[in-house]
């Protein structure tokens, strides 16, 4: 599903933008997940989890070692290639990128029409996940007359609208109060619990404290793995969420529209994504 | 309303490619290029024109002119380096060509006409006219033509001028909308690393943008055009003297009306060409 190898990143000049090359942002960082995880990435500003992210979204190519997603070897397959696997990974990130000019609804709509979904196909699709969100009354607002947890929400719609198989968030909750902070979670981890692998990226331990799962910790752009459990091999499989289930955190999300276990699109072909296949 | 709107432009491009320069650039430029293909048009007309009257730069006249009188003349010029040929005119030729001027009358003495062909136009026939005087008493040289000849070479060389000017305009205009294109790209350099985040294809993007390019570039071209055809027709009836004897051509007729219809979808071809080479060489900074 997703696995590094030995990655080694730089960046141009140390910035993305400047000159040479700067010094190594990730080293040596080699950890698989296995497909239908659910995986905090933690550490502190500038450890390189963003990094990480972006490229487990194909937003970047190693400098060395091998970053495999969705059965694609990024550091050397052909540009062309990387398109069709993006179009299978969802993205929520913390600034949102949604695009102003366009209303809610087309903001969502966005990876249908790049699939090539028909129009009258994808119609009810979207509206389902807007509704999955609470978001149904809002579908012609455009982004700059919703609230910032309304504009989060619309990009988490967007990031899975299309059933990734891998699902990214890079400190999704940044933006947000603690109870959008919570209610996002559950939506990312009803995500997963449809067959989604799920990574998210965050600094935030009071969300992780609710939500435990495997956790992948980065200091200074190297994993930190003090008991070596978390490298390829080790067991990430176990869903941490089912032997925590204790009632201060039913209560947080029994109040919370729509009830997660609503399935976002109910297409027969979509039980068919859910299946074990997904890595 | 608005959405429906929106959702075919995902990228904005109808407010990031906008307004009214890159249009109103390739008008200008389909003006000229319509200039240019009159001029080119017309050009040929004229060396087509002159060429044909230069046929026989050189003729001789022979008056009084008996059988032995035109030989001897024929023998003359023949001997001379400077003649590549020399042929006397048939007589009854001659005398269908005069017809109109001084009916079936035979009876009118016709001087004997001898059509040359020099090795090189720049030669004087004027001394070509003083030795052959010598033979025959009486022949006189007019060399017209010469002059014809000279003025289809340079109506030649402004045929070819218009054309260079034509591919000039062509690549000006590309250069035009690769500056257009850059700043509509650094107008959505935010929503295309969106969409291209979201898995869209280089293709997908490159083709929008060459889409709304080439739109724009036809429009300009459509404006361009239309306005060159009233300054073209203006200019062709000012030319007609030159062009057509028969002074009935019909200016409008005149014009170079497959030209100036290809224009537009030339400039969309252009701009959508240009456009994709632009963005998809842009795109390439994305991994």
């Amino acid at each position: 599903m997703v696995r590094f190898e030995a990655v080694g990143l730089r960046y141009p000049g140390g910035g993305p933008h400047t000159g040479s090359w700067g010094p190594e942002a990730l080293v040596d960082v080699t950890f698989a997940l296995p497909p239908g995880s659910f995986t905090w990435l933690l550490g502190p500003s500038g450890a390189g989890k963003s990094s990480v992210l972006r490229l487990m979204h194909l937003a970047l190519r190693p400098t060395r070692g091998e970053v495999e997603v969705l059965g694609l070897r990024s550091s050397r397959a052909p540009r062309a290639a990387l398109a069709p696997v993006r179009r299978r990974i969802g993205v929520v990130f913390q600034d949102f990128r949604l695009l102003p000019y366009l209303s809610a609804f087309d903001n969502v709509a966005l990876p249908l029409r790049l699939a090539g979904r028909p129009e009258a196909s994808l119609r009810a699709d979207v509206n389902e996940i807007l509704k999955w969100v609470g978001l149904d009354g809002k579908a012609a607002s455009l982004p700059p007359e919703l609230s910032g947890g309304e504009q989060q929400r619309v990009a988490i719609a967007r990031a899975v609208v299309h059933r990734p198989a891998l699902l990214v968030a890079d400190e999704p909750t940044g933006n947000l109060d603690n109870r959008q902070a919570r209610r996002l979670l559950a939506l990312l981890r009803e995500m997963n619990r449809m067959g989604a692998t799920v990574v998210v990226a965050t600094h935030d331990e009071d969300l992780v404290a609710r939500f435990p799962a495997p956790a992948l910790v980065l200091r200074d752009g190297r994993l930190h793995d003090p008991d070596g459990a978390r490298g390829i091999g080790a067991d990430l499989t176990v869903d941490r969420f089912a032997p925590h289930p204790d009632a201060a955190e039913a209560d947080d999300l029994a109040p919370e529209p729509p009830p997660p276990t609503a399935p976002p699109r109910r297409d027969p072909d979509l039980g068919d994504r859910r299946s074990p296949d997904l890595g | 309303m608005a959405r429906r709107r929106h959702s075919r432009d995902p990228l904005g491009l109808r407010r990031a490619l906008s307004g009214l320069l890159l249009p109103g650039l390739v008008a200008a430029m389909a003006l000229l290029a319509a200039l240019a293909l009159a001029g080119a048009q017309g050009a040929a007309a004229l060396a087509e024109r002159w060429q044909r009257g230069a046929a026989a730069a050189v003729t001789v006249q022979i008056p009084d002119a008996d059988a032995a009188r035109v030989q001897r003349a024929l023998v003359t010029l023949r001997a001379m380096p400077e003649v590549a040929d020399a042929q006397a005119m048939d007589p009854q030729r001659l005398a269908a060509l005069l017809r109109p001027w001084l009916g079936a009358a035979p009876s009118i003495p016709v001087p004997g006409v001898i059509e040359l062909r020099l090795r090189d136009s720049r030669v004087d026939p004027v001394l070509i006219g003083d030795r052959l005087a010598q033979a025959v008493p009486g022949a006189l040289v007019e060399a017209h033509g010469l002059w014809v000849q000279r003025l289809a070479a340079l109506a030649r060389s402004l045929q070819a001028l218009a054309l260079v000017v034509l591919v000039l305009v062509g690549l000006v205009a590309a250069a035009v909308v690769a500056v257009a294109t850059r700043a509509g790209l650094a107008a959505r350099r935010d929503a295309i690393e969106v969409l291209h985040g979201l898995g869209a294809r280089d293709g997908d993007i490159a083709g929008r943008f060459a889409r709304r390019v080439g739109l724009l570039a036809a429009g300009g071209a459509v404006v361009g055009t239309a306005a060159a055809v009233p300054a073209l027709a203006l200019l062709i009836d000012l030319a007609g003297p030159w062009l057509g004897s028969a002074g009935a051509m019909d200016s409008l007729t005149g014009l170079p009306w497959p030209g100036l219809v290809a224009l537009p979808p030339v400039a969309f071809l252009v701009g959508w060409a240009t456009a994709q080479a632009t963005v998809r060489r842009w795109l390439h900074r994305l991994p």
